[in-house]
């Protein structure tokens, strides 16, 4: 979707980034003491989800830059830490849980980038022997800013010059090209969300194809950058088991296996508050209606049998590919895990270290020193 | 046959206070509209309790009418008018509008002749609503004449209400029933008309609370959504409608097979699972005073117990039960 409004919150009106953008996105602007002249704007709209998508509010984050994954109790999380650069994406899926996790959503990005470095170099100088995995692709799209800004030009310079914590940039984008030529000292890891081609066409609106994904991925691994997969949200379909290996065959035929730090997978799963927006914004949509119970943590997921069940196919067939993949579930418990990937993450010394060590291998971090 | 009017009867009663002149003649039959029910906002149709009081004791009340280029269009009185029609008179005495009254008096009178009688229900207030709607001039005046006249003027709740006289008339007719409620009704309202008819027919056949019915409601639209198919479709499908056609069965256990149909329809591997942990369960044979209860929808890995006991005895007695549990294969099953 294109940015057809602009809205710069008075305080950064003549900050050198804010300026920057607006040179590059060629519109007028509005001026506005705070975000709520913005949200008035977005949600009077007829779809205000869709014009969130198409305003894009230029501001500071006043708030931690670095933030928790916002993980539960009751599932495994990877301990993986969000640099919040900014948030909500201008692509369209069905299921994109930031339709409803702010209120109203709308295309927000941070200037304030001295702020966002300072506090990176604050953490990244303290505890070295802790090993971090950071990524911007939580909040928002990792490279849908390459257009418009130097964000990933920064973080990927910043994190060269330290040995202790890898960024990883999701995408379902191709926005690439400003990536190649930068020393990115394997600590950037270059990361696609992958999903069938059934899935990509019917339910993800705005994103690039899995073929130009796949390619892209391939560009970066010659680039020298380690790559990471994500196949989140698995979604259930008649013939998606054929449609994912199938996926997974592509993959492996475009990169190679030594260089993916780790695959992840994850059904679908959203906050109840999101089917009445899919009803609402995506009423060809189905993927609404499969066997959906309410998890622990209060989220919809399909029932666990049926998650496992596609786990196991997948996780067959990546390690008849690469037997010594590192694959993780995203949010699951013991049980799912034993039966899908035959261990616990307990038996490895936890998820967080067996995510760790990968990136140790693959992005030469060093422990301690 | 002539009218028969008794003029010490209070015929003011009812009527908006605005010293427009009414006079009372003599209409034909034939010069009164039936079909013209713009004012109409009794939902009953029957007219046996009039024929028998008007036939004894003339008009007391006489209908409000008023003239159209035609004719006559009815104000107040259609079961009086239908009475009386019944009983062969041609010819009724009438209480006659000024053509030039405001047609939004004219509204408020109707809507008075019905609301100051008695309470209206839901579809007459709907009616009620929809005419001030209809000739009231603005919002504030409508408000006022709404609030007169006992109508409700929270703006949610006439905003729904007004929805109802829109209904299809079998949607409607379960409002009067009390088979269906108004949350429901709306529901209803916003699928086509013949899936509604439908449903409000099954809702009727099987007599469910409203509860249930938003259950069944939400296993047929989510199944029609995902099969690409059509509600009716589904609820005509041959084991759906054995069961709805059984003629000697229980409607209670017709109420929960359509449900189990419908649910196993909408969630065949949650059912699946349910009903294989029934199983194992039986083989347990648990008795009477143990109670194993699965984590809720299996997501959990967590099982509770509950045991119920007198006295030490029996509690002893369970004891060996649980032991013999714990060693049965069914548990392994159940528990894995």
């Amino acid at each position: 979707m294109r940015i057809s409004k602009l809205f710069i919150n008075r305080q950064v009106a003549d900050h050198p980034m804010t300026r920057s953008i607006q040179s590059r996105l060629k519109l007028s602007a509005k001026t506005v003491q705070n975000a709520q002249q913005v949200y008035e704007t977005v949600s009077s709209a007829p779809d205000p989800v869709r014009q969130g998508k198409e305003t894009l509010y230029l501001t500071r984050n006043r708030g931690a830059f670095l933030k928790k994954c916002p993980g539960t109790r009751h599932y495994t999380c990877c301990d993986y830490q969000i640099l919040h650069i900014g948030s909500f994406c201008h692509m369209d899926c069905t299921y994109c849980v930031l339709q409803t996790y702010f209120h109203p959503p709308i295309l927000q990005y941070f200037v304030n980038h001295e702020d966002l470095m300072a506090e990176l170099d604050k953490v990244l100088a303290k505890s070295p022997n802790k090993i971090r995995r950071i990524g911007t692709g939580e909040f928002t799209d990792s490279l849908i800013w390459e257009l418009w800004t130097d964000v990933s030009h920064l973080l990927i310079q910043r994190f060269a010059a330290q040995k202790h914590a890898v960024l990883e940039l999701k995408t379902k984008t191709t926005a690439i090209d400003r990536l190649q030529n930068l020393n990115h000292n394997h600590k950037t890891i270059a990361a696609w969300s992958l999903n069938t081609n059934h899935i990509i066409h019917t339910q993800e609106r705005a994103t690039a194809s899995l073929t130009a994904r796949l390619k892209a991925a391939a560009s970066c691994e010659t680039w020298g950058y380690p790559l990471a997969f994500h196949f989140d949200p698995l979604i259930l379909y008649d013939g998606c088991e054929a449609d994912y290996t199938g996926v997974i065959e592509r993959l492996y035929s475009q990169v190679s296996a030594e260089n993916i730090v780790w695959i992840s997978l994850g059904t679908l799963r959203f906050p109840p508050s999101i089917k009445t927006v899919v009803q609402k914004r995506f009423p060809d949509s189905k993927i609404i209606y499969e066997e959906f119970i309410k998890g622990p943590d209060g989220k919809m997921r399909y029932f666990k049998p049926l998650r496992i069940n596609l786990y196991r196919k997948i996780v067959a067939c990546i390690r008849d590919h690469a037997p010594d993949a590192v694959v993780y579930l995203c949010m699951e418990d013991d049980e799912v895990w034993r039966k899908s990937l035959g261990f616990v993450p307990s038996d490895v010394g936890g998820l967080p270290r067996m995510l760790d060590q990968s990136a140790v291998k693959h992005c030469d971090l060093v422990v301690g020193g | 046959m002539g009218s028969r009017f008794s003029d010490d009867q209070d015929v003011s009663q009812g009527f908006p206070s605005s010293g427009h002149n009414i006079r009372y003649q003599a209409i034909s039959q034939v010069d009164i509209d039936t079909e013209d029910l713009t004012f109409r906002i009794t939902t009953r149709g029957d007219i046996e309790d009039l024929l028998g009081s008007i036939q004894k004791t003339g008009l007391i009340q006489p209908p409000v009418l008023i003239k159209n280029p035609a004719g006559y269009t009815i104000v107040c009185g259609f079961r009086r008018i239908a009475a009386c029609r019944k009983l062969g008179w041609t010819c009724i005495t009438a209480r006659i509008l000024e053509k030039t009254l405001d047609p939004f008096k004219t509204a408020q009178l109707s809507i008075a002749d019905n609301a100051l009688q008695r309470p209206l229900n839901l579809v007459e207030t709907s009616r009620a609503l929809k005419l001030l709607d209809d000739f009231g001039p603005d919002n504030q005046q409508r408000r006022k004449a709404a609030e007169a006249l006992g109508l409700p003027i929270s703006e949610s709740l006439a905003l729904a209400v007004k929805q109802i006289c829109r209904l299809p008339l079998p949607i409607q007719t379960g409002i009067l029933t009390d088979s269906i409620d108004l949350t429901m009704a709306l529901e209803l309202g916003a699928l086509e008309a013949q899936i509604a008819e439908e449903l409000v027919r099954v809702f009727d056949q099987l007599k469910v609370g409203l509860n249930k019915q938003r259950e069944l409601l939400l296993l047929l639209k989510e199944i029609a959504e995902r099969e690409d198919t059509a509600i009716p479709q589904l609820i005509a499908e041959k084991p759906l409608q054995e069961i709805l056609q059984t003629a000697d069965m229980d409607r209670a256990v017709k109420r929960q097979k359509v449900r189990s149909y419908l649910r196993q329809r909408r969630f065949p591997a949650i059912t699946k699972a349910e009903s294989e942990y029934r199983k194992w369960v039986k083989q347990l044979k648990l008795g009477n005073n143990i109670n194993l209860i699965p984590p809720k929808d299996f997501e959990g890995n967590t099982f509770s117990m509950t045991l119920r006991f007198n006295n030490r005895q029996d509690l002893s007695d369970l004891n060996k039960k649980i032991e013999e549990i714990i060693q049965h294969p069914a548990l392994g099953k159940i528990l894995d």
